[in-house]
């Protein structure tokens, strides 16, 4: 079992309806009223005034423009926040970057954006959330998996 | 009609402008305004509670991060019964350990939580997870419910980990995930909401102040320094509110003056570069009106009203039935060089030789403390000079005879006020601001000759050390002069007595 179908089935466990399987068309990311979405080369960008708040990367093929993941910039261009987009089309997880580009850690929400998982990049320690209150900790995701494995029989699969 | 108080302190030891700040609170209840004390960071419980026990109602305490998500009540009912079933069957919890108001929970000898309790211990506001037995991972801090969580990695610095914040997450009453604020995006916070929007702290500030909707009839107070990230937003964004700018500290310093200014005092530039839209600028004593109007007309900038209206007062005058500690000497001070309390104690150990009873108690602590210590060892003094930590000194002061102090600048200096308000005789030096209106030469003390280059001056600083010692002498040697020097400080302190300040405080509010 790996890590990423974990989170899913995590994930899976709050969502309270069923969700379709649609990929998000770059230009209808959300977000803020009269923010632009435009081409930016290889890539999309997400602006304000002009100003770049984010770049959007596609998944292969890349030409049909669906986001993979938006990594939110500062005004100097350091990335501070990663969004990634799965199979249902919205931000299923949100990794925080430290300045220097290194992972701080990663969140992994549902649909509604209610927060399900956290991953402490620094010490490995996972952290479950149920109606956003600490429900589980884990010392590490290989503890997290073997529990989830036993929970299912091993019946979840990627 | 509000006055809005910019700010409360987070994350520092008390000081001379937190304890104003609680004194004049009773002040302003008696005028006609509502009166909210702005915290600009998150306060931690604890700070609640210092600011309430320095006279804040905690319903006049208003963080501006927790007011932006319509979920700030600091007041909570969360039962710690509930919430400790529900930690110790979700953690697997068998051994729960009870140190002061704080719960600790392990599962199988490993720390995994704790519940910090309020007084009462029925209800609480702090609840952290730790894993590998006490690192820190998160916090939840409730008021009526969640208010917001603190996210922690672990990071190390000078090769030793710690727990460093990297993530608050603030939630509204339905516990909805409102904005975080990341911080060290580049050493500085950022304030990112769920749409994708994100702010500096200053920018971030400019939305707060939006939603305050400040009117003509609103009074901004702002009293810390200038660089702080809601300034430019209010005086930009402020709309017609009054400003009124308190100065707690000097706005100029002479070489040596203080620790951290030479010359203009950046904490104010703003205020001198944009005096023309301050309505009132107050200070503590007539003669820092003055050199501020000079400094003023020297850089051609507009003079706003400036009114004297004293940081603090006194509750009443101690007077003590008991005797005084023959031949004792008290100062208070934050322990840090600008205080010179190694002048004090070089003074005290000089002077012994003439008065062989006298004694010297130091309350306070601070950076120096550890190397007054060694200086007072040094000399032998242990056994007349005592440091007698940080505590509560109001009641303390009426147990001396005098009360001695070589601080180089005070604005005011509440400490001799409060010296002078239980009749302590006084010995000081003749420096800007406060000793020169609460020390009368010859009347209730003496004023010792003192020019700020004489720091830099060794001659100077040694023939300082020896006045101050020649004047202990003289004040103890003359049982009736003491005496009298002790009746004219309490005549001074009745000018301090806080009906007075309050009148003042709310005339000058009032007329704004």
């Amino acid at each position: 079992m790996e890590a990423e179908s974990v989170y899913q089935y995590l994930i899976d466990r709050q969502e309270f309806r069923l969700l379709e399987e649609k990929d998000l068309y770059y230009v209808f990311l959300p977000v803020p009223e009269y923010w632009d979405i435009r081409v930016d080369g290889y890539n999309g960008a997400v602006t304000d005034m002009g100003e770049k708040k984010a770049i959007i990367y596609f998944k292969a093929p890349s030409e049909k423009r669906y986001v993979q993941r938006v990594e939110w910039i500062t005004t100097t261009g350091t990335v501070y926040k990663i969004d990634y987009y799965g199979k249902y089309g919205y931000a299923y997880c949100t990794e925080y970057l430290n300045s220097d580009g290194s992972s701080r850690m990663k969140e992994y929400y549902t649909s509604q954006r209610k927060l399900v998982a956290s991953k402490n990049s620094s010490n490995g320690v996972i952290t479950l959330f149920e109606q956003g209150h600490v429900a589980a900790m884990y010392d590490s995701e290989s503890v997290l998996i073997k529990e989830v494995s036993e929970e299912t029989d091993g019946d979840i699969c990627i | 009609m509000a006055i809005y108080v910019f700010n409360l302190l987070v994350g520092y030891y008390t000081g001379g402008l937190d304890t104003a700040q609680g004194v004049r609170s009773r002040y302003l209840r008696k005028t006609k305004h509502t009166v909210k004390y702005i915290f600009d960071t998150v306060p931690t419980y604890r700070e609640l509670l210092v600011y309430h026990n320095l006279g804040i109602c905690v319903e006049e305490m208003l963080c501006a991060q927790l007011f932006m998500t319509g979920n700030y009540n600091f007041a909570g009912n969360i039962k710690v019964s509930d919430k400790l079933q529900e930690l110790v069957e979700k953690l697997q919890v068998n051994k729960t350990v009870e140190i002061g108001n704080s719960l600790r929970l392990y599962h199988e000898n490993q720390l995994v939580a704790s519940i910090e309790r309020k007084e009462n211990k029925e209800f609480l506001y702090q609840i952290s997870y730790y894993h590998n037995n006490g690192k820190l991972i998160l916090t939840e801090w409730y008021g009526d419910s969640l208010l917001y969580t603190d996210h922690f990695v672990t990071a190390e610095k000078d090769g030793k980990k710690y727990a460093k914040k990297v993530k608050t997450s603030f939630f509204d009453k339905k516990g909805t995930n409102v904005y975080d604020c990341l911080y060290d995006i580049n050493g500085e916070e950022l304030y990112v909401y769920p749409d994708g929007q994100s702010y500096s702290k200053t920018q971030w500030f400019y939305k707060f102040i939006q939603t305050l909707k400040l009117s003509e009839d609103d009074i901004v107070i702002l009293e810390r320094p200038s660089f702080n990230s809601y300034v430019q937003p209010l005086f930009q964004y402020g709309g017609k509110a009054k400003k009124v700018v308190v100065f707690h500290s000097g706005h100029y310093f002479e070489r040596g003056e203080d620790t951290g200014s030479l010359y203009m005092n950046r904490e104010y530039y703003y205020w001198f570069k944009y005096s023309e839209k301050i309505d009132l600028m107050i200070v503590s004593t007539e003669e820092q009106k003055e050199d501020i109007r000079t400094k003023l007309l020297e850089f051609s900038k507009e003079i706003p009203r400036i009114e004297v209206v004293p940081a603090g007062g006194l509750a009443d005058i101690k007077r003590t039935k008991e005797f005084r500690k023959p031949r004792s000497l008290v100062t208070v001070s934050r322990l840090v060089p600008g205080k010179k309390v190694d002048w004090v104690i070089e003074s005290v150990i000089e002077a012994r030789k003439g008065i062989p009873e006298l004694t010297l108690d130091i309350y306070g602590e601070g950076k120096a403390t550890s190397a007054l210590k060694e200086l007072v060892h040094q000399y032998n003094a242990e056994e007349y000079i005592h440091f007698m930590g940080h505590c509560d000194v109001s009641e303390v002061y009426k147990n001396y005879e005098g009360y001695i102090s070589g601080s180089v600048f005070e604005t005011l200096g509440l400490s001799v006020m409060e010296a002078i308000g239980s009749g302590n005789a006084v010995i000081g030096l003749d420096a800007r601001y406060g000793n020169r209106v609460l020390i009368e030469d010859g009347k209730n003390g003496r004023l010792i000759k003192f020019s700020p280059d004489d720091i830099q001056n060794p001659q100077r600083v040694k023939e300082i050390i020896s006045d101050m010692a020649k004047c202990i002498v003289e004040v103890f040697s003359d049982e009736e002069m003491l005496l009298a020097y002790q009746e004219h400080s309490y005549q001074i302190a009745e000018r301090f007595l806080n009906d007075k300040i309050e009148k003042k405080w709310i005339d000058v509010i009032e007329s704004l």
